[in-house]
């Protein structure tokens, strides 16, 4: 896993849709009940009209959801390094995360009950500051991250 | 010395105690006598009386069971401490865990020679027992002082490859700086404290307001009214009363800050302030993440600003000034000199010229209009369909200039990078209200996020965030929409750890 690009694995993807359906839903849960109970009034048509055209977003933001999710997948790397450990995510909106090996504090493992459908981890990567998250990883990749990474702090800190 | 033995807080911790839960308990004590006389009247008052009665001796038994039951000892290796009344604590804080003591002294305790100590623990797994001494011997920190040098020095002995040398004198003062009176003056007439301060009042009252019996409501619209006495009289009153906050809040920043003292000894900053209640900050260099140099707009055209330092602790207290200021007030001429003395790590800075992009503002402006137009919309919808009239649209229109297109202006306008050398680099950000640099050192720097739209990508724009630690927790610093050869240039400078 050294100096290796590595990529999320692939049952990520089923965990985004996933996500995905269910922001529709929760919207859905909020429009349905409101095309049903706004009674009529006189300015029914331009507000039928409104509630359409939300709708028609909530369907557009959910299928962009899906179509992005190989694209997300594609992109989402990390690298970890002797000195450092690299984070590249997103499709529209990317981002790069350098986290120094010396200033990990620790690897920490979550998992959600969708996450555990999949049998996958959220790793977090625990800074003095902040703590960044790999969406999901496999229990061997996981432990083995963490490993790495510990071993790589502790000779880090044993430079010093 | 006698390390073994069970100590006691001197009895007037007692009189602390009760001042401390009266001081939680006053406030919602305030508001339920005033809604019982409101309510029940005369039988209201007599009620309240009673509860008052009550509460106190109630109080007196706790502070004196809260005292009795607090107990600590100095051992060889750690302190330990026991408390609680029902629920019973036992503390131990070995002296290499201790990251700061902070001395506390009231001025009624300095004639018993008596002070307040906090101790402040590391560790970043655990938020860290954090132990406060109401009232102890002001000899007990240098006890306390002394185990901790004496386990600092055995940690080195243990040790066979690093070279000991005895710091004997760790009290030895390098450099020393004490506030003058012009100066104390000048930083408590230009803070804008008071204007927090208002609108709290303001706030305040205008809950108390529905409390107030109708009796006296309706005496006060008689006599006050604005149909009474004029426009001009309800502003003059509310301007009377901002000078009087003023006025008031430059008295208690003074008292705050009276004898304001930085002193520099080997490894720690020193800070001491307070004319009632003297505090007395230590903070080990290393503990420094960033220095903050930072101005409020009526300080930049006075041509003075502030420095703090950005340090890490585990204080979860309000008291406990995240940033620590260690200069209140200092021209920007002198700003390179002082810096020198006391910092002498950090770098010379040598400014650049701000690459001022018109991207940067365009992309900033474009974002804050974005996020402010469903709020105008919405406001011109309410006018147009419910009001009739223009005023919301201009409130929420004013509403937005203010929290989010004008800090967004101010933030283009400024946001930089600068990389000092090697180890350093200079963050400049503007907020709504002030200008700011903060400067770090590589190791400071917890990590760093790059930001990039796909759309930008073309325009060469990237934001940055960079992590840092600060208090108890994390903190950052964003800034957007800048030349990505600057981001790039931050990055390489970052991965070259």
């Amino acid at each position: 896993m050294e100096n290796k690009l590595e990529k999320l694995p692939k049952a990520i993807r089923s965990i985004w849709g996933l996500h995905a359906i269910f922001t529709l839903i929760f919207f859905l849960i909020i429009w349905i009940p409101a095309k049903l109970l706004i009674p009529v009034t006189v300015e029914d048509n331009t507000f039928s009209i409104y509630l359409w055209a939300i709708l028609a977003i909530i369907i557009i933001i959910f299928v962009v959801q899906l179509a992005i999710i190989p694209y997300r997948w594609n992109f989402w790397t990390f690298n970890i390094t002797e000195n450092r450990v690299e984070l590249h995510k997103g499709f529209f909106l990317r981002k790069q995360i350098v986290i120094p090996i010396a200033r990990v504090q620790n690897v920490t493992m979550k998992q959600g009950p969708i996450l555990q459908m999949f049998k996958l981890h959220e790793v977090s990567i625990v800074t003095a500051a902040e703590n960044h998250k790999i969406d999901g990883l496999t229990g061997d990749m996981a432990q083995e991250l963490k490993d790495l990474i510990m071993k790589l702090a502790k000779e880090a800190r044993n430079d010093l | 010395m006698t390390s073994k033995q069970v100590r006691r807080l001197h009895p007037i911790s007692v009189v602390y105690f009760l001042i401390k839960t009266i001081r939680e308990l006053i406030v919602p004590l305030i508001f339920s006598m005033v809604g019982l006389i409101s309510s029940l009247g005369i039988q209201g008052i007599l009620w309240s009386l009673l509860a008052i009665v009550v509460a106190f001796v109630l109080l007196v038994v706790i502070s004196a069971l809260r005292y009795f039951t607090f107990s600590f000892e100095i051992r060889d290796r750690d302190i330990k401490v026991n408390s609680g009344i029902i629920v019973k604590k036992v503390n131990h804080i070995p002296y290499d865990r201790i990251q700061n003591i902070t001395v506390n002294q009231w001025f009624f305790l300095k004639p018993l020679n008596l002070t307040q100590l906090e101790i402040e623990t590391a560790g970043n797994d655990k938020k860290g027992p954090e132990v406060t001494l109401s009232a102890v011997d002001m000899s007990l920190k240098d006890e306390i002082e002394a185990h901790r040098n004496q386990v600092d020095e055995l940690k080195v002995q243990a040790e066979p490859t690093t070279v000991v040398e005895p710091e004997k004198n760790k009290t030895k003062i390098i450099s020393e700086y004490k506030i003058s009176t012009k100066n104390l003056l000048l930083y408590s007439a230009t803070s804008t404290y008071f204007l927090t301060a208002a609108v709290v009042l303001i706030g305040y009252s205008a809950r108390f307001f529905n409390d107030v019996p109708e009796g006296f409501k309706d005496m006060m619209y008689v006599n006050f009214s604005i149909e009474h006495f004029g426009i001009s009289f309800a502003i003059g009153a509310s301007l009377l009363f901002l000078l009087l906050l003023y006025l008031v809040s430059i008295l208690l920043l003074v008292i705050r800050y009276f004898n304001f003292t930085l002193t520099k000894t080997p490894g720690r900053l020193n800070v001491k302030y307070g004319l009632i209640q003297t505090r007395t900050v230590s903070i080990e260099t290393d503990r420094i993440q960033a220095i903050k140099i930072h101005q409020t707009w009526i300080r930049k055209l006075l041509k003075i600003e502030t420095i703090q330092l950005v340090i890490i602790s585990n204080s979860n207290k309000k008291d406990t000034e995240k940033n620590l200021t260690v200069m209140p007030i200092i021209g920007t001429d002198k700003t390179r000199e002082f810096l020198a003395e006391f910092f002498e790590e950090f770098p010379e800075i040598k400014y650049q010229k701000n690459t001022r992009l018109g991207s940067t503002i365009y992309y900033n402006l474009r974002n804050a209009l974005l996020w402010s137009l469903p709020f105008i919309v919405a406001g011109v919808a309410a006018d147009v369909l419910v009001f009739k009239s223009f005023y919301t649209t201009l409130a929420v229109v004013i509403f937005c200039l203010w929290l989010v297109i004008m800090p967004s202006l101010m933030e283009a306008l400024r946001a930089n990078i600068f990389v000092i050398d090697q180890e350093f680099v200079g963050l400049k950000f503007n907020t709504m209200y002030s200008q700011s640099q903060v400067l770090f050192k590589i190791d400071k720097v917890q990590s760093l996020v790059k930001k990039q739209s796909v759309w930008l990508e073309k325009k060469k724009l990237a934001s940055v965030k960079v992590h840092y630690r600060s208090g108890a927790s994390g903190k950052s610093i964003n800034l957007g929409y800048l030349p990505e050869k600057i981001i790039n240039e931050l990055m390489s400078w970052y991965r070259a750890i």
